[in-house]
C-alpha cells in the first residue's frame, strides 16, 4: 500500500534580547557556568518575575512576519513538572491564550508555492542545562540558559514530506533572522524542534495516529528523524500492527528514535495562569508600530530579485533567505555588477568558501564594492576567471581590495602577445601529438593546447588572446 | 492606627520587581487620620452575623457599630450573597498556588535534601515527604488535585469564576457604602491543638478574613473588647479597592472614641 506522511513541527527559537525574559541577567551564549543568573532565574523563594517587554515585541514581530493574528489580550501560565534544570519546578509559558495564532509561512515545493499553517506562537522561558561528567554518579546544572526567552512556533500538520519540513524550517530560520529576533544558531541550541509524524494510506482523509519526536537539534537531524519515524510507522502498519500515540527521543548518533513515554505515561503539567504576572494587553498602536518596523522578509526579497533583477527563482530564494548574502548581493549590483554574475559568485565560489570554513554569510569580510571590483576586472580582461578564483580567498583573508591583491601577487593577466607567443611555441614543441591531431582536422585539440598555454602562464594569460594566436600559429605550421 | 498609617506610607507604591503591584499615587494616609467619621456610610453585611458567630463577638461588633452611629456615621445592613462560597474558593485557589510555589523545595537547588536517594525521582519523593509538614502536605495535595487535568474546570476554574462574582458583590456594596464592618473571626481564640484534628473547623475560623484576599480589597483588624473569658475580640474594617485611607480614617475615629484600645 502507498502511504502519505503527515508532519507537524514545534520549533523553539531563542530570542536574541539583551536580557532574559523575567530578570535583567544578560542573555548570551557561553560564559562560565552559573555566572548569568540571579535570584529570579534560579527561582529563589520570594523573587518574582517581571516580563521583559522586548520579548513581547519580538514575539509579535515573529507573528506578523508569519501572517498571524496578534492577541489583544493574552496571559502567561505555569507548566508544572519536576526536573533539575528547572529550579522553580515550573516553566512560565503560555497555555490556552498564545500571543500569536492562525498564520502561515510560504515554502517552495516541487509542485510550486505552498502555505504551511502556523497554529500559534507563544513566549516562554528556557530551562537550564544538565552537565554529565563522564563516569560520575551525579550531574551538575548550569542555570545560565534558565530564563532565556523563547518563542515556540507550532505548525499545522501541513507538511507531506521530509523535504517540505526542511523547507519549512529554512523559512522559519530565514524569517526570524531577517526580522532580527533570533540568530537561529543550531550549534548553540538557539533553534530546536519537536516533530509530529503520522502516516495514512494515500487517499484517506482521516489522520493516522501520530508520535512526537523530541531532541532534534539540527535540520539534518529533523529530516532523518522524520524519515525514520515514517518508515517505522509504515512497517508497524504493514505488519498488521497499530501505531501508538507516544513520545519518542531521537538519537542522532544512532540514527534511531526510542520510546520516551507512552500516552498513559504522558505528563499532566497542571497548567494554570501565572499569578505573579499580569495579563498582556496589546493595542493596535503597538502592533502597527512593530509592523512598520519590520524589514523586507525573505519571501518578499525573493520576489523582488526575480522581478527587478531577473534572477532565477532558485538563486533569488537562496540569496533572499540570507541576510548576509542579500546585503552583499544588493551592494555588489549597486556597485555596477550584473545581477546574475554577482549571484553566480555568491552562490558558487563564495558559498563554497563559507561552507568549507563553516562560516555564516554575515562573516564575509569584504563588501559589495570589492566584489563588484573583482567582477569588473574579469570583464575588462585585467584578470581571468581562473585568477579571480585565486583572488577571492585572499579577499577573505584580509582587508585588501582585489586590485591590491592582483598587483601584489603579480596576478594581472598577460595580454602581451610577445610573451604569450613564447609560451605557445614551447607548448607546440612539447605536444606534437596534439598538433598532429589539429592538422588532421580535429579542432578539439585547440582546447587542449589552450589549456596547456594557460597552465604555462599560471592562469595569467588571456584565454581569448591565446586561442586567437594559437590558431594563427597552427595555421602557419600547416 | 498612627503606627499602621506610618508603616503603610513607607511600604505603599509600585515595586519594580513585583509585577502585581500597581503604579498609582500613594494616598495621604496620615492626613486620613482626622479622628472623625461624620457622614461616613458603614455597611454591616448580614452574612457575617449568622448563628455560627459567637454571641460575644457579635455583641462587640454591634457595639462598635453603635459607636460609629454616635459619631455621626450612617450604619446600615448590606448583603454579600456570594460570601458563602468565599472560603471554598479561597482554599482551592491558595492551595493550587501553594502546590506550585512549594514545588521548588525539591532538594535540587537549595533547602533540605533527603539522604540516601537512589535516583532523581527518589530524591524528589524523599525530600518532599520528609521536608514538608502535615498541613503543608495537605494543601499541596489539595492544590495538585484541583489543577489536575479532568478536575481543573470543576475546581480551579470554578473557584476563579466564584472569585469574580465575589469581587462584583463587594463592588456593588461599595457603590453605596464607604466601608464594611465585620467580625475578624467568628470566635475568640481556642486552645492550642484543640482543633488540629479537624482541619475544616480550623479553616472555618478564617471565614471572615479570606474574602478580602480573594477580592483584592484593603482591610484591617483592630481589638474591640473581650469575651466573658477575657479573650480579645477583633473587628474588621473592609474598604473599597485601593481605599486603605478610608478604613484608616474609620479605624482611627473608633480608636479615638475609646474603643479599639488595648
Ligand atoms: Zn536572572
Amino acid at each position: 500500500m502507498k502511504y502519505e506522511t503527515v508532519i507537524g513541527l514545534e520549533v523553539h527559537a531563542e530570542l536574541s534580547t539583551k536580557t532574559k525574559i523575567y530578570c535583567s541577567c544578560e542573555n548570551s551564549f557561553g560564559g562560565d557556568t552559573n555566572t548569568r543568573c540571579c535570584p529570579v532565574c534560579i527561582g529563589l523563594p520570594g523573587a518574582l518575575p517581571v516580563l521583559n517587554r522586548t520579548v513581547v515585541d519580538y514575539g509579535i514581530k515573529a507573528g506578523l512576519a508569519m501572517h498571524c493574528s496578534i492577541a489583544s489580550y493574552c496571559k502567561q501560565d505555569r507548566k508544572n513538572y519536576f526536573y533539575p534544570d528547572l529550579p522553580k519546578a515550573y516553566q512560565i509559558s503560555q497555555f490556552d491564550l498564545p500571543l500569536c495564532s492562525a498564520g502561515y509561512v510560504e515554502i517552495d515545493t516541487e509542485e510550486g508555492m505552498k502555505n504551511i499553517g502556523i497554529t500559534r506562537i507563544h513566549i516562554e522561558e528556557d530551562a537550564g542545562k544538565l552537565l554529565h561528567a563522564e563516569g560520575a554518579n551525579f550531574s551538575l546544572v548550569d542555570y545560565n540558559r534558565g530564563g532565556v526567552p523563547l518563542i515556540e512556533i507550532v505548525s499545522e500538520p501541513d507538511m507531506r514530506s521530509p523535504e517540505e519540513a526542511m523547507a519549512f524550517l529554512e523559512a522559519i530560520k530565514s524569517t526570524l533572522q531577517a526580522i532580527g529576533v533570533s540568530d537561529c544558531k543550531m550549534q548553540e541550541g538557539s533553534l530546536r524542534c519537536d516533530i509530529n509524524v503520522s502516516v495514512r494510506p494515500e487517499g484517506q482523509e482521516e489522520f493516522g495516529v501520530r508520535s512526537e519526536c523530541k531532541n532534534v537539534n539540527s535540520f539534518h537531524a529533523a529530516v532523518r528523524a522524520i524519515k525514520y519515524e515514517r518508515d517505522r510507522q509504515i512497517a508497524v502498519l504493514e505488519a498488521g500492527g497499530t501505531v501508538e500515540q507516544e513520545t519518542r527521543r531521537w538519537d542522532d548518533a544512532k540514527g534511531e528514535s526510542f520510546l520516551m513515554r507512552s500516552k498513559e505515561e504522558a505528563h499532566d503539567y497542571r497548567y494554570f495562569p501565572e499569578p505573579d504576572l499580569a495579563p498582556i494587553y496589546v493595542d493596535d498602536a503597538w502592533i502597527e508600530d512593530l509592523r512598520t518596523s519590520l524589514p523586507e522578509l525573505p519571501s518578499e526579497k525573493k520576489k523582488r530579485y526575480v522581478e527587478t533583477y531577473s534572477l532565477p527563482k532558485y538563486d533569488a530564494g537562496l540569496i533572499g533567505a540570507s541576510l548576509g548574502l542579500s546585503k552583499l548581493f544588493e551592494d555588489t549590483v549597486a556597485a555596477g555588477a550584473a545581477p546574475k554574475t554577482a549571484s553566480n559568485w555568491l552562490l558558487g565560489e563564495i558559498s563554497k568558501i563559507l561552507n568549507e570554513s563553516m562560516l555564516e554569510a554575515e562573516a564575509i569580510p569584504f563588501d559589495g564594492k570589492a566584489l563588484a571590483e573583482l567582477i569588473a576586472m574579469i570583464e575588462s580582461g585585467a584578470i581571468s576567471g581562473t585568477i579571480a578564483k585565486q583572488v577571492l580567498p585572499e579577499m577573505f583573508a584580509g582587508n585588501k581590495s582585489p586590485k591590491q591583491i592582483v598587483e601584489e601577487k603579480g596576478l594581472a593577466q598577460i595580454s602581451d602577445e610577445g610573451a604569450i607567443m613564447d609560451m605557445i611555441q614551447e607548448v607546440l614543441a612539447q605536444n606534437e601529438a596534439a598538433v598532429a591531431d589539429f592538422r588532421a582536422g580535429k579542432d578539439k585539440a585547440i582546447g587542449f593546447l589552450t589549456g596547456q598555454v594557460m597552465r604555462a602562464s599560471k592562469g595569467k594569460a588571456n584565454p581569448g588572446v591565446i586561442q586567437k594566436m594559437l590558431r594563427e600559429a597552427l595555421t602557419a605550421l600547416k | 492606627m498612627k503606627d499602621c498609617a506610618t508603616v503603610l506610607s513607607a511600604i505603599c507604591g509600585k515595586d519594580a520587581k513585583d509585577s502585581t503591584s500597581l503604579s498609582v499615587p500613594t494616598p495621604d494616609f496620615m492626613g486620613a487620620l482626622t479622628g472623625e467619621c461624620k457622614g461616613m456610610k458603614i455597611g454591616l453585611p448580614k452574612e457575617y452575623f449568622s448563628d455560627a458567630v459567637d454571641p460575644a463577638v457579635r455583641d462587640a461588633v454591634l457595639s462598635a457599630a453603635k459607636s460609629y452611629e454616635a459619631m455621626g456615621a450612617e450604619v446600615a445592613e448590606c448583603t454579600l450573597p456570594m460570601l458563602d462560597y468565599a472560603l471554598e474558593a479561597y482554599y482551592l485557589i491558595s492551595s493550587a498556588e501553594a502546590s506550585s510555589n512549594l514545588a521548588r523545595y525539591d532538594g535540587v537547588r537549595y533547602g533540605f535534601r533527603a539522604e540516601g536517594c537512589k535516583d532523581l525521582e527518589d530524591l524528589f519523593l524523599k525530600t518532599r515527604s520528609e521536608g514538608f509538614g502535615k498541613e503543608v502536605k495537605r494543601r499541596i495535595m489539595l492544590g495538585t488535585f484541583v489543577l489536575s487535568s479532568g478536575y481543573y474546570d470543576a475546581y480551579y476554574k470554578k473557584a476563579q469564576q466564584t472569585r469574580t462574582l465575589i469581587c462584583q458583590d463587594f463592588a456593588r456594596v461599595f457603590e453605596s457604602f464607604d466601608c464594611i464592618l465585620t467580625p475578624t473571626s467568628p470566635c475568640t481564640a481556642w486552645k492550642f491543638g484543640e482543633k488540629s484534628a479537624d482541619p475544616v473547623q480550623m479553616y472555618l475560623a478564617d471565614i471572615c478574613t479570606v474574602s478580602v484576599n480573594i477580592a483584592g480589597l484593603p482591610a484591617l483588624s483592630m481589638p474591640c473588647g473581650t469575651d466573658a473569658a477575657g479573650l480579645p475580640v477583633g473587628v474588621q474594617l473592609i474598604g473599597g479597592r485601593l481605599r486603605d485611607d478610608v478604613i484608616l480614617r474609620a479605624a482611627y475615629a473608633l480608636e479615638q472614641n475609646g474603643k479599639g484600645g488595648r
